[in-house]
């Protein structure tokens, strides 16, 4: 599906990705986590042709990216970034609006008005993603989870085969959280839809990915099934902070406990008073 | 589906109508008021009565002309506006007229125009241009896009130009005084029919050009990322379409002077009423900016008869107000 050989790139001659090697199998969810700042954002805009590799090759579906048209991409790979500026944009669309913009690589210059499949497919894609019901109303009066809904409506329209995830859990609440990883899941499965997801939380890529790539620096510290990568050594290297892990009684994954300094050390941690000498 | 583009038919019809009556209406008020039947009767007579004149080689020439002019000011406020996803962009704040009007300060000055009144439109066109390169080097090169940036530079650019022209202006001999200052001032008024068909022509094709793109400003309502995730070629189109705006606003500035604001205004106001679906929405804010400017050149020209007011006084005062509140808003 994807393969990655030896990629570096990076922002004005600052390389934030030094040298990745890894391949995306067919139909997988690979999740991947880091520290922030490890490259997570700027492999996903490596991999979709945002910005410039400056060494290395990316191969997707058998062919080099630097080879294909953003269109030709854009009909086999979506992708659902972090911050959307539609949900701070002026142009207040409606929910519909937006998922019918997924169609646009496959309109071309001169077709003016959608077909009656481009149609059909926003309304799947609505109906799938339980926001159809949202259809005509303003993006900016939705709750965070809705939009991100829509938005991942947005890129099933795309009809793609690899779909892209930056962060879709970011500042939701457990429930939406679930919702939209559920989802994720059932595209995966029922769809064979091939998942890259980047994730903060360690516990959700845990439940979720069938493999866990963990960037740091630049560099893939580890990848593999998660038992592999969240183990306590690795984690506890990787963030600098104290973990314990132990196994999810039901799924029997890793889950990833947080330990605070005062539990640690059995101490308050800093001292607000302010002594001389 | 279908719907939506019975939707927008009923509302482009609707436009034209306005259009149509704000013409008639413009051609029947004036210094000789001539009523509705009369013109009717006139145009059936054919020439040789004053009123013919009046209607064919002063009034009409005019409406065309402000009808040419306020659809490509519109048009490409939309396309600016769209590029950026914000109400504030427009030719006037990026300094783009600015730039076109010291363009076409110079030609004055230098007298270009003697030899061929085409170098009007041409010296806009690069005063334009020039801003718009100076904005996308100063601003957007630099990466990620900071919108108050790019509307200081723009607002800067515009307080050069004005300056270098008020330079030209001091050092200028009194004859060619005249000539800026009468074009400065902005008018529809303009003796040079040749001037005129080419600013519909060039307003016109800018309207057929901006629809090849309309898809393409649709998916930049989502961001310049998920544009280009969408498909969409980022950097050519922006390319393309700042030189498509340039040269509207080239066009408008060097036959009607500097007329403000109506690229805030119009895409603004057709916004609130039919979405922001640029399909509908280009031809929309065309159709309305045209009917705008013809409305507010009427006013212009009576409000204080016997004297002419410059229409850029009054699309100046309405859309100011409208930024002040439009930038409070947003807060």
């Amino acid at each position: 599906m994807l393969e990655v050989k030896n990629l570096v790139c990076g922002y004005n001659n600052k390389f934030i990705l030094k040298n990745i090697n890894f391949e995306l199998k067919n139909k997988e969810i690979l999740g991947i986590i880091g520290p922030n700042g490890s490259g997570k954002t700027t492999l996903l805009r490596a991999i979709s042709k945002i910005i410039k590799q400056q060494a290395g090759q990316i191969i997707f579906e058998g062919k080099d990216i630097k080879k294909t048209g953003l269109n030709e991409l854009a009909k086999k790979m979506a992708v659902v970034m972090q911050f959307s500026v539609a949900s701070e944009s002026y142009f207040n669309m409606t929910a519909e609006e937006i998922v019918q913009l997924g169609r646009t690589p496959f309109h071309s210059r001169l077709q003016f008005s959608e077909t009656k499949q481009d149609e059909k497919i926003v309304e799947h894609a609505m109906l799938l993603t339980e926001t159809f019901n949202l259809r005509n109303r303003p993006i900016l009066e939705l709750s965070g989870g809705e939009r991100q809904l829509v938005f991942i409506a947005r890129a099933i329209v795309q009809q793609p085969k690899l779909l892209v995830l930056d962060e879709p859990t970011a500042h939701l609440d457990i429930a939406h959280q679930i919702r939209i990883l559920d989802l994720t899941k059932k595209l995966n499965t029922d769809f064979g839809l091939t998942v890259m997801v980047v994730l903060h939380d360690l516990n959700l890529a845990s439940e979720y990915c069938d493999r866990i790539m963990l960037l740091n620096n630049g560099n893939i510290r580890k990848i593999g099934i998660p038992s592999e990568v969240l183990t306590y050594q690795i984690i506890e290297d990787v963030y600098k902070t104290v973990v314990v892990v132990e196994k999810n009684p039901i799924s029997k994954k890793p889950y990833i406990i947080l330990v605070s300094e005062a539990d640690r050390t059995g101490n308050p941690v800093i001292d607000l008073r302010y002594t001389e000498g | 589906m279908s719907k939506k583009l019975l939707r927008w038919s009923m509302l482009i019809l609707i436009l034209t109508g306005i259009l149509v009556a704000v013409s008639i209406f413009s051609l029947c008020v004036g210094s000789s008021g001539i009523p509705l039947k009369k013109i009717f009767f006139t145009i059936l007579e054919g020439r040789g009565s004053t009123e013919y004149s009046i209607i064919f080689d002063i009034r009409l020439p005019r409406i065309i002309l402000g009808f040419a002019v306020g659809g490509a000011l519109s048009l490409a406020g939309v396309i600016l506006q769209g590029l950026f996803r914000n109400p504030l962009v427009e030719p006037y704040t990026l300094g783009i007229s600015g730039g076109a009007a010291l363009g076409v300060c110079l030609n004055i000055v230098l007298g270009i125009y003697h030899t061929s009144i085409l170098s009007l439109p041409v010296s806009g066109f690069t005063g334009a241009m020039l801003v718009v390169l100076l904005v996308y080097f100063l601003t957007l090169k630099k990466g990620i896009l900071k919108i108050q940036g790019l509307l200081l530079t723009g607002v800067m650019l515009s307080f050069i130009s004005s300056s270098l022209i008020m330079f030209i202006m001091a050092i200028s001999k009194v004859e060619d005084l005249h000539g800026i200052i009468f074009w400065i001032m902005g008018s529809l008024e303009e003796p040079s029919m040749l001037l005129i068909k080419i600013t519909v022509l060039l307003s016109v094709f800018g309207l057929f050009a901006s629809y090849l793109f309309c898809r393409d400003l649709n998916a930049f309502a989502l961001g310049e990322e998920d544009a280009s995730h969408l498909g969409v070629d980022t950097e050519k189109t922006k390319k393309i379409l700042f030189i498509l705006s340039s040269l509207l606003t080239g066009c408008a500035v060097s036959v009607a002077g500097v007329i403000g604001f109506v690229g805030l205004v119009i895409p603004h106001f057709v916004r609130m009423f039919i979405g922001s679906d640029h399909r509908v929405l280009i031809l929309a804010s065309f159709l309305t900016g045209g009917a705008f400017l013809i409305a507010c050149d009427t006013i212009a020209r009576t409000v204080i008869a016997p004297i002419e007011l410059p229409v850029g006084v009054i699309t100046g005062i309405i859309g100011g107000i409208m930024f002040i509140y439009f930038l409070n808003k947003r807060k």
